[in-house]
């Protein structure tokens, strides 16, 4: 059964987008990404015009995080506090990302940015999480000893404007958390992607927070934020099609209830080593496509 | 005046390329005969359905195109969509990676082009009409204004022809156009075609043309509309119109839709539908 969508103008099999959807949702709620990494050049395969696509992206990922965080703050998985200091430091950092992207546009040279961004940041992040989850599962209860503060943490400590943050049991002055999401905002902006890939990492390696905290606190910030790109989207650029967006978050929103609940049913390693190996998969993909000769020479702009 | 001018360009036109062929083929059309002898021919062509509405449920259409030839003649059916600038993203090698590298203009190919004919397009018309009237795929790689300039193109022509007929609004079907007994009124045709589903509204130009000895001995042509109709008219139309009040509504519904099945999925989990 196919259905039009009035803004992309073309007309699409249902199911296929109510379970695409249902993918990235799964995702979402199990490793608290938004998934528009996944979800714009999969809706841009099956047809719907590149600036659509991303913008409706972003429209599906209010839902799915509005369903995810609702799960995951029943479970009480959402540090409220935190969250909210975690959403004003994106939002800075994003403004900041948006200009230096509109430089680096001007210079000529941003998709190169971009794209070599995208696999160090996702290298990084991968590899590092992938052999700190592999070594903790290998040792077991030994690896999950305490953590001993370093330097650099005993630095942070002595930062001003402590606070507490019983949710995720820690302390961090006020700056920790803002700088930290404004960098990771920055960074969301330049690579034009929401930041959940980045962001749940830091929480959990930097932040020191849980990784079901980190997960439920992302899906809570991600809500807010995509709200906002979704509606300038729509008011500027007329480019949001709510029929394909509400077709992706009914999938979505399921998808992220059954992923909530299935990333329950795994230890914070287990989930950790996922999400490792779907941010290398991820990364490896976009560097083979980097050196292989692409099949066409063109493609649609996507707007950033 | 000026349209007296574009009509006695066109009578030159038809009278030129509806001139039989040299005896080397059909792909060199040949001495021109009076304007007059052409047009007096002229086929027929009616589309059902001509008017296709995009409604809620739509799934692309099924088109049947009939009319009659003039004796003697072949036909070649084309459907060409408004011509529009494409912005595209170029990928260029920079070292050992491929990125893009810079936006390419493409001007003057149609948004959608097919073409449908009693035979391939070049064994019916030679190739300067072909490419005059843009009547094959060859003649739209040949005739869009590529810029800037310095771009490679040849390659740039070939990738978007590729992209094109990757998304099926380029298609070329010889054979596809069916010729009955001929009778009083002439030799009649019909054609059947899947109208692809991509393509956006708008209004298409389908022309149809009666060929004999590689040129063009008369042609007709008619339109088919592509409407939204409906609730995917009214939303085109608040998106375009009220973009403001249309993103405030886009969040609502999510949120309605995330938090909706997160208390329904939580309503199945307590009566134990759905476990943790």
């Amino acid at each position: 059964m196919s259905i039009f969508l009035p803004v992309a103008g073309v007309s699409i099999n249902l199911f296929l987008l109510v379970g695409v959807g249902a993918l990235v949702g799964f995702l979402s709620g199990m490793f608290g990404v938004g998934g528009g990494f996944l979800l714009t050049p999969i809706l841009m395969m099956i047809g719907i015009p590149p600036t659509v696509a991303a913008a409706s992206d972003s429209c599906q990922i209010v839902a799915a995080s509005s369903s995810g965080a609702a799960v995951h703050f029943r479970m009480g998985n959402v540090d409220l506090k935190l969250g909210g200091i975690l959403l004003v430091g994106g939002l800075a950092g994003a403004a900041v990302g948006v200009r230096i992207i509109k430089a680096l546009r001007a210079m000529g040279n941003a998709d190169l940015v971009i794209t070599l961004t995208y696999v160090v940041v996702l290298g990084g992040v991968g590899g590092y999480m992938f052999l700190e989850s592999l070594q903790s599962l290998r040792h077991g209860a030994l690896a999950r000893k305490p953590h001993k503060p370093g330097h650099a943490q005993n630095l942070l400590g002595r930062l001003p404007m402590q606070m507490n943050f019983p949710r995720s049991g820690v302390q961090h002055s006020i700056f920790v958390p803002f700088l930290l999401c404004a960098f990771v905002g920055i960074l969301a902006a330049i690579m034009g992607v929401g930041g959940g890939f980045i962001m749940v990492p830091m929480m959990v390696y930097l932040l020191r927070m849980p990784m079901h905290v980190a997960v439920g606190t992302d899906l809570f910030q991600i809500l807010f934020t995509c709200a906002g790109v979704t509606f300038m989207q729509a008011s500027t650029n007329h480019t949001v099609d709510l029929v394909l967006a509400l077709l992706l978050a009914v999938g979505s929103s399921i998808g992220a209830q059954v992923g909530a609940r299935a990333g329950k049913l795994l230890r914070g390693d287990q989930l950790k080593i996922l999400l490792a190996t779907i941010v290398l998969i991820v990364m490896v993909k976009m560097a083979i496509g980097l050196v292989l000769t692409p099949s066409s020479l063109l493609s649609y702009a996507r707007g950033h | 005046m000026k349209r007296e001018l574009v009509s006695g360009i066109f009578l030159l036109s038809l009278a030129w390329s509806a001139a039989p062929a040299r005896s080397q083929g059909a792909a060199q059309p040949a001495q021109a005969r009076p304007a007059q002898l052409q047009v007096a021919e002229a086929p027929t062509v009616a589309l059902s359905p001509s008017r296709i509405l995009l409604e809620t449920f739509y799934s692309g259409a099924q088109v049947h195109v009939t009319g009659t030839a003039p004796a003697g003649t072949e036909i070649l059916v084309t459907v060409k969509g408004p011509e529009a600038e494409e912005v595209l993203n170029r990928k260029a090698r920079v070292g050992p990676i491929w990125i893009n590298r810079g936006k390419v203009h493409i001007a003057g190919a149609p948004s959608l082009f097919l073409s449908f004919g009693t035979r391939p397009a070049g064994d019916l018309l030679g190739r300067q009409v072909l490419d005059r009237l843009q009547l094959d795929e060859a003649a739209i790689r040949e005739g869009m204004r590529i810029s800037p300039e310095e771009f490679d193109q040849p390659v740039i022509r070939a990738n978007f022809m590729a992209m094109k007929k990757n998304q099926n609004v380029y298609q070329e079907d010889a054979g596809s156009v069916k010729l009955g007994p001929a009778g009083p009124a002439g030799v009649p045709y019909s054609l059947d075609f899947h109208w692809p589903r991509k393509a956006p509204p708008g209004s298409y130009k389908v022309e149809v043309v009666a060929c004999r000895g590689g040129g063009v001995q008369a042609t007709a042509s008619s339109e088919l509309v592509l409407e939204e109709v409906g609730f995917p008219a009214w939303m085109a139309r608040l998106a375009r119109e009220r973009g403001s009040l249309y993103g405030l509504l886009a969040v609502l519904a999510a949120l309605l839709a995330g938090f909706g099945i997160d208390f329904l999925a939580s309503r199945l989990s307590k009566k134990g539908v759905m476990t943790h």
